[in-house]
């Protein structure tokens, strides 16, 4: 039985091309090389690990996992609503006007990525929903609520389409948001809607496509902390489960009672839906050995049909590209603990 | 409320404001999925409602080759239970239906075919054991998306397969009578033929004699003509049976039509005089080029003169006209004969009719010339007709040629195209070459063969007779020849053969003599190595003549 492993998406920066960009600005062309120097190491190192599935670390996602679409747009302000984490805040970026449209897409990351790799590319994308957060309290006068919605749905529509047509081996829908919605909102409104929204995007694919996208959840990790830890899994998962991708990539290492969370994704998980459990950490500073993400695999399978399952991290190791938390070397150790451990327990699993 | 709270609110409640707007699409979706599936619930039930209105069984397969749709004509066709195709299992469904034909593992084979090479399309027959016979096509679904299905259409044609193979057999069976028929017309025409070569040789020879008294040369000449009209007959008989089977071949060139014509008035002349008949030509059209075979050109006109010269009585008169016709040339030929009647004109261009004289054998003939000329101007796209006041008033037949320009320069006078000339004495050519001509003269047919070795001998030429190609191969081993002289149908093979054999051994070559005068026939002689084909009877003049033009050096 072959336990399929795959990243969330991003790796920690070059120090050299973060400091260039803090210098120079993410758009001066004399980066150019830069990216794509960081780019092609990074994917020499991930299939170094043996991860049979990569990304491009996200490198081109200069300012971070969510807002790389918008940065730049001449109708957006920065002083959106603000992301609370243990330590830290972030804000995103406010709309001022219509009409809506990405200034770039996760497609063109493909485009790089899959010059240099040698094995199957996965591209991250952001949900509609944590997108949705971008409008305003106050109605903007000449552009609605409803059409920014229906821009935002046209444009991510778009963006997953293209990914898929240039041979994604899988298109992740980054939703981090998901849990936040429930911190947010406890009666579950928000979260229903973010669901309701991103639903109506993947409504807009056929199951076969929709067998190739996947939804991330995770606490929100950054710099070493999160902006939703404290929520109950058994708040989100129940939900989460009703959008109509085909898998899900769900942190676990950093929960404190994965056989709870386990229970409920088997109580919730649909026969169509594949979920991939976190394994490592990107947080911690300890690196995962392979047998311990073997065992975690395998206490896994006691819950969810091993048809059903696979193996991830539990984040990106650096969604904002100005994290340092984590060194490059530190973020492959733990994939290349992810790729052996995962290997392990299917090698068991097999011989079973 | 502290910042953080404040921010988290605001936050909170910007997100509900956009969960209104969310929850708006999602009702817009939703009325337009509703919208869409009844646009879809429309269309399958047309689209059912079209699969049970056609006679042709029909199954749809998705890419897994499991069973999308099918009608009820396919169940029926293949007899399928219903269990057996909601089972949906294609090797179920695929071993109901092989077992029903007669090479099961084919049907599979070639299923599987179609499938793993993904075919955009494929289209056989399928033979059942019951004795049906189904026409199968099949189609991708998306031609760009293999993956995304197939339909596959089965036809009943059972009955129209057997009706093509009864057409087929009938029709292979037509063609067979008409080849044996085409066969027999040859071999009669070659058994006709055949006899007449000495006799005619030899009439031409006496006739030739002055020591002979004048009476008896009249009576020579007779035969001659006699034996001409039965060459005639046949070679009628040859080319109305070539015409109905579209094997004669034109061989079209610039003509000048009036110098056709005035050869083909020579050749009507004697007879003509004979009767006392005049013939008067009023040749007024300027453009008398016209692109024809100039033999077979003859031949309509010579056809019609002939027809005209018949039925004409003694003292009559023949009248031949030329005009231009819009780009078209007209010929009218115009008797003071006995006249057709109305009613039965248009048969007089039907093969053996001879209108009026069914009953009458004054006129002879049977009665095809008139069909070989519609049948030769109609291969020019040209057409003729005859017009006639009636009884004893006279027919008057016009035929238009298409095509008329400008008469090339040069060759408007008779020498152009050179008719038959009876009783050219031979040229001595005996010493051409410096030495006597020797010539292999092959032959099975005793009277003929004497005869013209009597004939070529007294003419000058050294003669070798051979009765067979044994016998011609001994001689050609032990002798020089000149040229090869040879009948085609010789008792121990074809002349074709035998001039092929002393062609590649000894460079040799011929003229061949047959009875056969087909095309085909003639074609096959020059592959062989022939240089002059003539078909017998052959007169010893025209044999004369052709030997007279070759250049024996440069054989």
């Amino acid at each position: 039985m072959n336990i399929p492993t795959e990243p969330i998406g991003s790796i920690p920066r070059p120090l050299a091309l973060i400091e260039a960009i803090k210098t120079s600005g993410s758009s001066d062309p004399a980066l150019d090389s830069m990216f794509d120097e960081a780019v092609r190491d990074t994917i020499r190192r991930f299939e170094e690990t043996g991860s049979p599935v990569i990304t491009d670390g996200e490198q081109r996602k200069y300012q971070n996992f969510a807002t790389y679409c918008v940065d730049g747009l001449p109708n957006i302000a920065p002083d959106g609503f603000k992301i609370s984490f243990v330590n830290h805040t972030r804000q995103l970026p406010r709309i001022t006007g219509g009409p809506f449209r990405y200034l770039l897409r996760a497609d063109s990351f493909l485009d790089v990525a899959k010059r240099y790799a040698h094995v199957p590319v996965k591209q991250a994308v952001i949900s509609p929903s944590a997108l949705s957060l971008m409008y305003p309290q106050t109605p903007l006068p000449g552009y609605s609520r409803e059409q920014f919605i229906d821009d935002l749905l046209n444009e991510h529509e778009a963006e997953v389409r293209a990914c898929l047509d240039k041979g994604a081996h899988k298109v992740q829908i980054d939703f981090t948001e998901g849990r936040l919605s429930v911190k947010l909102d406890p009666s579950g409104e928000l979260l229903n809607s973010f669901i309701d929204l991103n639903n109506l995007g993947l409504a807009r694919f056929s199951v076969e496509d929709r067998s190739r996208v996947g939804v991330h959840t995770c606490p929100g990790g950054d710099c070493d902390s999160t902006h939703s830890a404290d929520v109950d899994y058994a708040d989100l998962l129940p939900s989460l489960f009703e959008l109509q991708a085909g898998n899900f990539y769900i942190a676990l290492a950093g929960e404190r009672d994965r056989v709870r969370v386990l229970k409920i994704i088997r109580d919730n998980i649909k026969p169509y839906q594949k979920v991939f459990i976190g394994v490592v950490s990107p947080i911690a500073p300890r690196i995962e050995t392979p047998e311990e993400i073997r065992d975690n695999i395998l206490e896994a399978t006691r819950f969810i049909p091993p048809g059903q399952l696979g193996s991830t991290d539990d984040c990106g190791f650096s969604p904002f590209s100005d994290d340092t938390s984590t060194s490059r070397e530190t973020a492959f150790a733990k994939i290349r603990a992810r790729v052996e451990g995962t290997a392990l327990a299917s090698k068991i699993l097999g011989d079973n | 409320m502290n910042a953080d709270q404040n921010d988290r609110e605001s936050l909170r409640a910007a997100a509900l404001e956009t969960s209104k707007a969310v929850l708006a699409a999602r009702q817009r979706a939703e009325e337009s999925l509703q919208l869409k599936t009844k646009e879809l619930a429309d269309s399958l039930a047309i689209m059912q409602a079209t699969l049970g209105a056609t006679t042709d069984g029909i199954l749809v397969i998705n890419g897994n080759h499991k069973v999308v749709t099918y009608n009820e004509q396919f169940a029926k066709m293949w007899q399928i239970p219903r269990e057996v195709l909601e089972a949906n299992d294609e090797n179920i469904r695929r071993k109901f239906t092989s077992e029903q034909c007669v090479n099961p593992a084919e049907f599979i084979a070639r299923v599987e075919q179609i499938l793993k090479d993904e075919l955009p399309e494929s289209f056989d027959l399928l033979k059942l054991a019951n004795g049906k016979i189904f026409e199968r096509y099949s189609k991708l679904l998306d031609a760009n998306n293999p993956r995304f299905g197939r339909v596959w259409n089965f036809r009943d044609v059972t009955e129209r397969e057997l009706t093509q193979n009864t057409l087929q057999k009938a029709k292979n069976e037509a063609e067979k009578a008409n080849k044996a028929k085409d066969d027999f017309i040859a071999v009669l025409s070659h058994e006709l033929r055949t006899p007449l070569t000495p006799v005619l040789m030899m009439a031409q020879v006496l006739r030739e004699n002055e020591s002979l008294p004048v009476e008896i040369r009249e009576h020579l000449a007779m035969m001659e003509r006699n034996l001409g009209l039965e060459v005639r007959l046949i070679d009628d008989l040859l080319d109305i049976t070539a015409l109905s089977r579209g094997k004669i071949r034109l061989r079209p060139e610039l003509c000048d039509a009036h110098s056709l014509i005035g050869l083909a008035i020579d050749i009507v002349r004697d007879e003509a005089l004979t009767k006392e008949i005049s013939i008067d030509r009023d040749f007024s059209a300027r453009l008398s080029g016209l692109v024809v075979d100039p033999a077979r050109f003859q031949q309509v006109i010579w056809n019609l003169l002939r027809n005209a010269v018949k039925f004409t009585p003694r003292g009559g008169r023949i009248s031949i006209r030329t005009s231009d016709a819009d780009g078209r040339m007209r010929i009218e030929v115009i008797d003071s004969g006995i006249g057709i009647e109305a009613n039965e004109i248009e048969k007089i261009f039907l093969p053996f009719e001879q209108v009026s004289a069914a009953n009458d054998h004054r006129f002879g003939g049977i009665g095809l010339g008139l069909a070989i000329a519609r049948a030769i101007v109609n291969l020019h796209g040209g057409k003729i007709n005859a017009a006639s006041k009636g009884s004893n008033q006279g027919t008057t037949f016009t035929v238009e040629f298409p095509g008329a320009q400008t008469p090339p320069a040069g060759i408007d006078d008779a020498s152009a195209h050179p008719p038959f000339i009876p009783g050219e004495l031979m040229p001595t050519l005996m010493h051409q070459a410096g030495s006597r001509i020797r010539l292999l003269l092959v032959e099975d047919h005793a009277p003929t063969l004497h005869v013209m070795a009597d004939l070529l001998t007294r003419s000058g030429f050294e003669i070798v007779s051979a009765n067979n190609i044994a016998e011609a191969f001994e001689a050609a081993a032990t002798n020089k020849f000149h040229l090869v002289i040879s009948d085609l149908g010789l008792p121990d093979g074809s002349g074709i053969h035998l001039m092929e054999k002393l062609r590649d051994l000894y460079g040799l070559r011929g003229i061949a003599l047959s009875g056969y005068g087909m095309e085909d026939d003639i074609a096959r002689s020059y592959q062989a190595g022939f240089i002059h084909h003539l078909v017998k009877p052959v007169s010893i003049v025209e044999l004369r003549r052709v030997l007279a033009k070759l250049d024996f050096t440069s054989l």
